[in-house]
């Protein structure tokens, strides 16, 4: 697993924890994407197109229900549900059921180890390799 | 200091840690008047008097407490109204306009991209008509009104919108007091959008505000520097005031080439600081970017007037040193962090609610936030006396080693032709990522301790409550839909062509916005002239 997509949804403006986990990944060895600003449709639409191992988006914005609720959905709707997805920001604690259940595999907020998210990556990696 | 007392102070200190400021510069256990060896009063001079280290009026806050400026902004033009008036019955002196991300980036409320972030972050204004329903009632001739339009592509039309409501409220430019952040940086270094403009073209765009008031708002602040932005996206306190005076330096320099004198449009210029943690800093730099700023307009420029030569700038607190984790420790932090702006003399102060880290403040939070800035200025009695650290042997020193490393970085931005090519060729992107990396990394480390994130963290972390903006596309789509019916199109094509011919021929675009936007042209029409002029831009990151 060598491919991570990373971007925002929507017109969240804040580029600094986006930046830092692309470091972190790629410090890793890690290829990262770095897509900027997109709509979930677009968002998809790059998804499509570099084939990643893994997706995140990084929102804190406050508007991460309604716009990864659509993406999630167009994801499954073009078949790429296998691809696990990340979400990393401000995401009230009250919010990370309802973002599970909508298939996103972690939240990351504030606070967490950016180990957590290394860990997960390689937990990708394995399970790739074995299936 | 004699050598034993020198040794004494050093003797048992803690090998394993460096005691250093969060900009990086080592601190001593002790100062005493060996540390300023050169120091004399009178060039250090008393506050009102140049180099205006100490405060810029000899008073300071026995005549004027700096302003309450608390940011407000939610939802609809309506709804951010209501919160607008209710700060003020609650004793707010300032009105501090923030915009949702579709209205900072120049999109209408109908657009797809605005799903999502519509009224979330900042109120959505699509048109003149929103700027009419979010003053509604609220007297613009006597508040000071601070418009967060933070990025010059829509800082012309929105600004735009707010002069031409004045005018049909029947309201003189010249009465009206207040500031835009206006700032090319904000567009190009410090936040990402789908389509940015060209660095020069966003620059060209915010200087033709500075221009523009110079004569007709003449009480207006056109441009805010916004050190603090700078500052949450990573940078130490050092950077942050060399970004804004390398910043300040590029408007300085453009104006003048347009044939103003430094006089003309300098004592208008403003800025936006930050207020971190590191207690003494913060109130050090304040103080050495109030001579720095002396030094650059006079010395450099050759400014006589005052109000040139002094620096007037607003304070928010640290949003990005508030955690999630046990949210009501923020509420001590933003008040040590609003006390060391009042000690380090501010015009006007934003105190962050404590529910900074997780979502906009709710009104409880908000009102906890200014209630701080009350108790400080009435409780206190911190604000008697101004500049009350001055003559410490510790701040001074400080504010001296602040001075030398700010004036450095000014030098390395200009070594590399100026602001505009400092962001075209990345650096400023690269100062930004690394300084943002390396705190991460002490965080991460817990080299840099915080308090509930990486110590002291409960594991079991209550809920509080989150404020929820209210859902406003059917009632933009509906305002703009009553818009698109009721106005002249052909008046709005013709003055959107007008802006067009204004671009092309590298004239002022400020008159040419203001007749479009007053034939009701939408924020996104404006806008989208510029970015098909000059968008797809990409940031060097």
């Amino acid at each position: 697993m060598r491919k991570v997509l990373l971007g925002k949804l929507g017109l969240d403006a804040h580029w600094r924890g986006a930046a830092v986990v692309a470091k972190y990944l790629m410090d890793k060895g890690y290829e990262v994407v770095y897509v900027g600003n997109q709509t979930p449709e677009q968002m998809v639409e790059s998804a499509i197109q570099e084939d990643p191992s893994l997706i995140g988006v990084s929102m804190l914005s406050g508007s991460h229900i309604l716009l990864m609720s659509k993406f999630m959905q167009l994801l499954q709707d073009k078949e790429m549900k296998d691809i696990p997805v990340v979400l990393g920001g401000t995401i009230p604690k009250q919010d990370k059921a309802k973002l599970q259940e909508l298939g996103v595999a972690c939240v990351y907020t504030p606070g967490d180890s950016l180990d957590t998210l290394g860990d997960f990556i390689s937990g990708i990696n394995v399970n790739t390799v074995n299936s | 200091m004699s050598q034993s007392q020198q040794e004494a102070l050093f003797k048992n200190q803690d090998q394993s840690r460096s005691f250093t400021s969060k900009s990086g510069i080592e601190l001593q256990p002790c100062y005493a008047p060996d540390s300023l060896p050169d120091f004399d009063y009178s060039q250090l001079g008393y506050p009102g008097s140049p180099p205006y280290t100490r405060g810029i009026y000899p008073q300071m806050y026995r005549n004027q407490p700096w302003t309450f400026r608390q940011l407000a902004g939610y939802g609809s033009a309506e709804d951010t109204n209501e919160r607008y008036r209710f700060l003020i019955a609650n004793g707010a002196t300032g009105i501090n306009g923030v915009f949702d991300y579709p209205t900072l980036r120049g999109y209408n409320s109908d657009n797809p991209v605005a799903e999502g972030d519509l009224g979330q972050g900042g109120v959505a204004v699509d048109s003149i008509e929103d700027m009419h329903l979010l003053f509604k009632d609220i007297p613009i001739d006597e508040v000071s009104v601070s418009l967060v339009v933070c990025n010059p592509v829509m800082a012309v039309p929105v600004f735009a919108m707010y002069l031409a409501m004045a005018e049909e409220r029947g309201i003189p430019w010249s009465s009206l007091r207040g500031t835009n952040q206006n700032d090319f940086l904000m567009e190009t270094a410090i936040t990402t959008a789908p389509v940015i403009l060209q660095p020069h073209f966003s620059f060209k765009l915010s200087t033709d505000i500075v221009e523009f008031c110079t004569g007709q708002v003449p009480r207006w602040h056109p441009i805010s520097y916004t050190g603090y932005n700078y500052r949450e996206s990573g940078v130490n306190a050092i950077q942050e005031v060399g970004i804004v005076m390398a910043n300040a330096i590029a408007t300085i320099e453009e104006m003048l080439k347009r044939g103003y004198q430094i006089d003309d449009f300098a004592p208008r210029l403003s800025v936006f600081f930050s207020s971190d943690s590191d207690f003494f800093e913060e109130v050090a730099k304040y103080r050495a970017a109030r001579r720095v700023w002396f030094n650059l307009m006079s010395a450099s420029y050759g400014a006589t007037k005052k109000n040139s030569q002094t620096l007037r700038f607003h304070v928010q607190t640290s949003g990005a040193s508030l955690t999630p984790q046990q949210p009501l420790n923020n509420v001590t932090r933003s008040a040590f962090q609003a006390l060391a702006a009042v000690l380090g003399g501010a015009q006007s102060i934003h105190v962050n609610g404590y529910d900074e880290a997780l979502a906009i403040p709710t009104e409880e939070a908000a009102i906890v936030a200014l209630r701080t800035q009350q108790i400080i200025l009435h409780e206190t009695n911190a604000a008697y006396t101004a500049d009350p650290l001055g003559g410490s042997y510790f701040v001074e020193t400080l504010t001296n080693k602040l001075e030398k490393q700010i004036n450095a970085f000014v030098s390395e931005v200009t070594a590399v032709g100026g602001m505009v090519a400092a962001v075209e060729t990345g650096m400023i992107h690269d100062v930004i990522s690394q300084a943002a990396n390396e705190h991460f990394r002490q965080v991460r480390s817990g080299e840099q301790k915080v308090v509930g994130l990486n110590c002291f963290k409960h594991d079991d972390e209550p809920e509080i409550e989150i404020f929820r903006a209210p859902d406003i596309l059917e009632k933009q789509k509906q305002k703009l839909s009553a818009l698109r019916q009721s106005r002249d199109a052909g008046a709005v094509e013709v003055s959107l062509a007008k802006v067009k011919t204004a671009c092309l021929e590298e004239r002022n675009v400020m008159s040419a916005v203001l007749e479009a936007v007053k034939n009701r042209a939408t924020l996104e029409e404006v806008c989208n002239v510029f970015r098909d002029y000059k968008g797809g831009w990409r940031l060097p990151i």
